[in-house]
């Protein structure tokens, strides 16, 4: 009775997800046939990346080899980690604010990543350090936000919602202030700097996806771990205080690994919109609001729209590619309302 | 001073510098190593055979060099010469298509500092030399690496004579001439062009005074009442192939009393001529030549 | 009355589950209770009447430890209430609020399972214990029927039984309710009336903030009238609902009529 399953929809999701990676990976620029794609795979599994030899034949198959496990393979990869912190985040953020448009960078982890990015960018321009610096700049950016935020909001050891979310709002504005100065101070990096505030998986790599995977995975069990308290948290702060939850403690944990899953996305992809708020509403909407699956869920799913979205953004223009950020809104928006009229029809 | 007294004697010192770099490097032999301005070591084995560039100016650079042929692959922006446009377009590169690069085999790739390309290429297993001029004197230094890279360091040094023989034959042309003011517009916003920029070195030896001063930076975003306060004798409209003509400039508030409206004086330049003017490549002379023409009608 | 402050150790030894010894509280600087005593035993329900404003829900507040104290103790079962942790508390004392956000999407049973929160292990997870008690709970407040609904489909009353039977699955030895039977039509406010009876035969102490004074007189073994953040009166209701001093708390005339199953109040209009 009233006992909602997790591992069927998790099952069946992972499922779904794993079919969209091996298609993800089987698609690109330069056509690879499947069978090739997936002897790629085998080769680099087999004997990790090793030389194939020489000649012309074993240099095509390296061509293909790098293409799929050097490109490919981590992009796809990354798209799938970017996705999962960005779902897990968002559930995160939904569930200790009590409402449902709350999204990953509200506490203004995106601002404070775009500021720091942008300097970086343009820092790293002016002392020819390219591109290097910028993911620890916009981790530490977005991380400082939220917490200088948090510092602002707090009221001894408690932490009201609506003084919260004013201070992400007003600091975020400032920062977006400043990302729009260096901006105008430094055209040259501009596109640079935009082109990474639209959020990009352009530059994927197993380094970076190394990099994002311990703090996705520490995230997802803190909120896992969670779960079953902020269940509780949706029957009121004081109602779950009431029923022995520690209610202060409990926001700040989950704001806290929220803000790590998304500051380690940010840092490596850019701003990605959409996704944090979207897929935990499509989950909820589909599955029910309960966050022992609905936080998995989160996670499964934003691995999977990313995949695609990123799918979308790298085919529908090619050689060209479309921001990844673009995508997410592009697709999102009208699923979205898909679902929210789904929902009012009887 | 006597112009062409003038250009003789330039002519004879690029002569001179061509013949010492030509002594200099005749030996050069595989490998080469240049250092790239990411402040990486860039090392050729042996001479590249598949050159692909994401920079318009190099590949410009590329052609002149008479490498042309060994160009494999280019970005979505260069389109001189006409014969790259035939190339695959490998994307910007700020999102570069990495995997049709790769299929392309490479054994040289030309990105610039800024974009991350060169991060993301080099760990591919790919040569990547990133690095572009962002001055008039960084031109010459880039142009001495691409040479060695390319194996065509004699070819560089006679192109480098080149080109600086023409920048001090227009400089010499216009020596001694009054030096109009000039507003040169990047961008409807506006943003022009800082006195130490590529362009900006470009007014200055073509004689021209860029009436916006140094130490804004090299595109500085400039107050329309600035603009207005300054009344330059020129205005340079490099954003005419977005639409901005003359009229248009004629009717924002206040501009109708600057001295290049009133004398009709604003010139639209076409996208060619905006590249031109943009890339720091060997057309420079060329950048140069128009601008001269554009600030003293006169003296060609 | 003051003497209670140095028997404390006496206070902390009777048998009362709910005591509150000159009780101070507020939020920030405005205090609102002034010095509240306040003794529940188990298997007795106690009346908390008065006006809007006199402190009534701020009492609960106190007890269940979301409004802080400023001077004075209070003791649940004979250990002053700071002794306790959040989850020691809530397996003692359980809260019906009296507007409860509507948890959206959540089903009636789910948010039942909720009321287990203080009792569950975090990593060992409900056990068979946990579903008998939401079971019995629901069966009590008669909301079993309605186990698998989403809580945004209920009615009015039907929520307030549910929010009712996750208080009673916290299986508390006190139970604060806070005006339970506002939204209630007449049947189930008789229902949940006798639901609080039933708990409190069961040896649970329970205490009623209750707009209507008639359903308090009628339910409960004791009324304390509180005004202005003070207890003004303290007794069975027959000898609390006299006119002059309702008139007094609630600056209105009322007639108080004596029927044989207590007395009925109406404001004189």
């Amino acid at each position: 009775m009233g006992r909602r399953r997790l591992a069927t929809p998790l099952l069946a999701s992972i499922g779904a997800l794993a079919l969209l990676l091996v298609v993800a990976a089987g698609v690109g620029s330069v056509p690879i046939p499947a069978g090739e794609v997936l002897a790629a795979v085998g080769r680099g599994v087999w004997r990790g990346v090793a030389p194939a030899g020489i000649g012309p034949e074993a240099e095509a198959t390296r061509v293909i080899d790098t293409i799929v496990w050097q490109i490919r393979l981590p992009r796809v990869a990354l798209a799938a980690l970017v996705g999962a912190a960005l779902g897990l985040a968002g559930a995160g953020f939904q569930g200790v604010f009590r409402n449902p448009l709350a999204d990953p960078y509200l506490l203004g982890a995106a601002s404070g990543a775009g500021f720091a990015a942008s300097l970086a960018i343009v820092g790293g321009g002016a002392f020819g350090l390219g591109m290097l610096g910028v993911p620890v700049a916009a981790f530490v950016g977005a991380a400082a936000t939220v917490a200088l935020v948090v510092a602002l909001a707090r009221r001894g050891w408690s932490l009201p919602i609506v003084p919260l979310v004013l201070a992400g709002v007003v600091v975020g504005s400032c920062l977006a202030a400043g990302t729009s100065f260096v901006l105008l101070a430094a055209r040259e990096q501009a596109a640079g700097v935009l082109t990474w505030l639209l959020g990009s998986l352009a530059f994927a790599s197993w380094a970076r996806v190394g990099t994002l995977l311990p703090p996705v995975l520490l995230a997802a069990a803190v909120l896992i771990a969670a779960a079953r308290s902020l269940d509780v948290l949706q029957l009121g702060e004081r109602a779950a205080a009431q029923l022995g939850l520690r209610v202060e403690g409990l926001k700040l944990t989950v704001v806290a690994a929220g803000t790590l899953a998304t500051a380690a996305a940010v840092s490596v992809a850019g701003v990605i919109g959409f996704v944090g708020l979207l897929v935990p509403h499509a989950v909820r909407l589909a599955l029910g609001p309960d966050h022992r699956r609905l936080v998995p869920l989160s996670a499964v799913w934003g691995a999977g729209f990313m995949v695609l979205a990123d799918l979308v953004a790298r085919t529908v223009i090619a050689p060209a590619e479309l921001p990844v950020g673009v995508v997410t809104a592009l697709v999102g928006a009208p699923f979205f309302l898909l679902l929210l009229r789904r929902r009012v029809a009887p | 001073m006597n112009p062409i007294r003038s250009i003789q004697r330039a002519a004879l010192r690029r002569l001179l510098v061509v013949a010492l770099a030509c002594i200099g490097v005749a030996h050069a032999a595989w490998p080469v190593t240049v250092v790239d301005e990411l402040a990486r070591d860039v090392t050729l084995s042996e001479a590249p055979q598949r050159i692909v560039s994401l920079v318009p100016s190099h590949t410009e650079t590329v052609c002149a060099l008479g490498a042309c042929e060994r160009l494999v692959g280019r970005d979505t922006w260069s389109d001189y010469p006409r014969t790259v446009i035939a190339l695959p377009d490998l994307g910007s590169a700020f999102a570069p298509d990495l995997e049709a690069i790769v299929a392309l085999r490479p054994d040289l790739v030309l990105v610039d500092e800024y974009s991350g390309a060169a991060e993301a290429l080099a760990p591919l297993g790919l040569t990547v030399y990133a690095g572009t001029p962002q001055r008039l004197d960084e031109l010459f230094s880039t142009l001495d690496r691409l040479g060695r890279l390319l194996g065509a360091p004699t070819e560089a040094a006679l192109l480098a004579g080149r080109l600086q023989g023409e920048l001090d034959t227009v400089a010499a042309v216009v020596a001694g001439r009054a030096n109009p003011s000039v507003f040169y517009e990047v961008d409807p916003s506006p943003y022009s062009v800082g006195p130490e920029s590529f362009i900006g070195s470009l007014i200055a030896l073509a004689g021209g005074r860029n009436v916006v001063p140094d130490g804004l930076g090299d595109f500085p975003l400039i107050d329309p009442e600035f603009v207005v306060a300054a009344d330059p004798q020129v205005i340079v409209l490099a954003d005419a192939p977005y639409g901005v003509d003359a009229a248009a400039v004629a009717a924002r508030p206040g501009w109708g009393a600057i001295a290049a409206v009133r004398d009709g004086r604003v010139v639209e330049l076409t996208q060619g001529q905006s590249d031109v003017m943009s890339r720091a490549g060997p057309r420079v002379g060329e950048a140069l030549l128009l601008l001269a023409r554009i600030l003293h009608p006169g003296a060609f | 009355m003051r003497a209670s402050a140095d028997g404390s150790r006496a206070a902390a030894a009777d048998d009362a589950l709910l005591r509150f010894d000159d009780v101070v509280a507020g939020y920030g600087r405005r205090t609102v209770l002034h010095g509240v005593d306040l003794t529940l035993r188990g298997g007795e329900v106690v009346g908390l009447i008065g006006p809007n404003g006199a402190g009534k829900s701020t009492l609960i507040g106190v007890a269940s430890r979301v409004v802080p104290l400023t001077a004075g103790t209070a003791w649940v079962e004979g250990r002053p209430l700071a002794s306790y942790g959040r989850r020691e508390l809530a397996r003692r004392l359980a809260v019906v609020p009296q507007a409860a956000p509507l948890p959206e999407g959540f089903l009636v049973v789910e948010v039942v399972r909720m009321g287990r929160t203080p009792h569950v292990d975090a990593w060992r997870g409900p056990r068979q214990v946990d579903e008998d008690e939401v079971e019995r709970a629901m069966r009590t407040t008669g909301v079993w029927q309605l186990a698998d609904r989403p809580v945004e489909q209920l009615s009015g009353g039907e929520w307030q039984r549910v929010v009712l039977a996750r208080a009673l699955a916290q299986r508390p030895a006190v139970l604060l309710l806070d005006e339970p039977t506002s939204h209630l039509d007449l049947r189930y406010q008789a229902e949940v009336l006798m639901a609080a009876r039933t708990v409190a035969a069961a040896g649970v102490g329970v205490l009623l903030v209750a707009h209507d004074l008639n359903l308090a007189a009628r339910v409960c073994d004791r009324v304390m009238l509180l005004t202005d953040g003070r207890v003004v009166a303290e007794g069975p209701p027959a000898r609390v609902l006299s006119p002059e001093r309702l008139a007094r708390a609630y600056l209105t005339e009322v007639d108080v009529f004596d029927t044989p199953r207590g007395p009925v109040v109406v404001p004189r209009v």
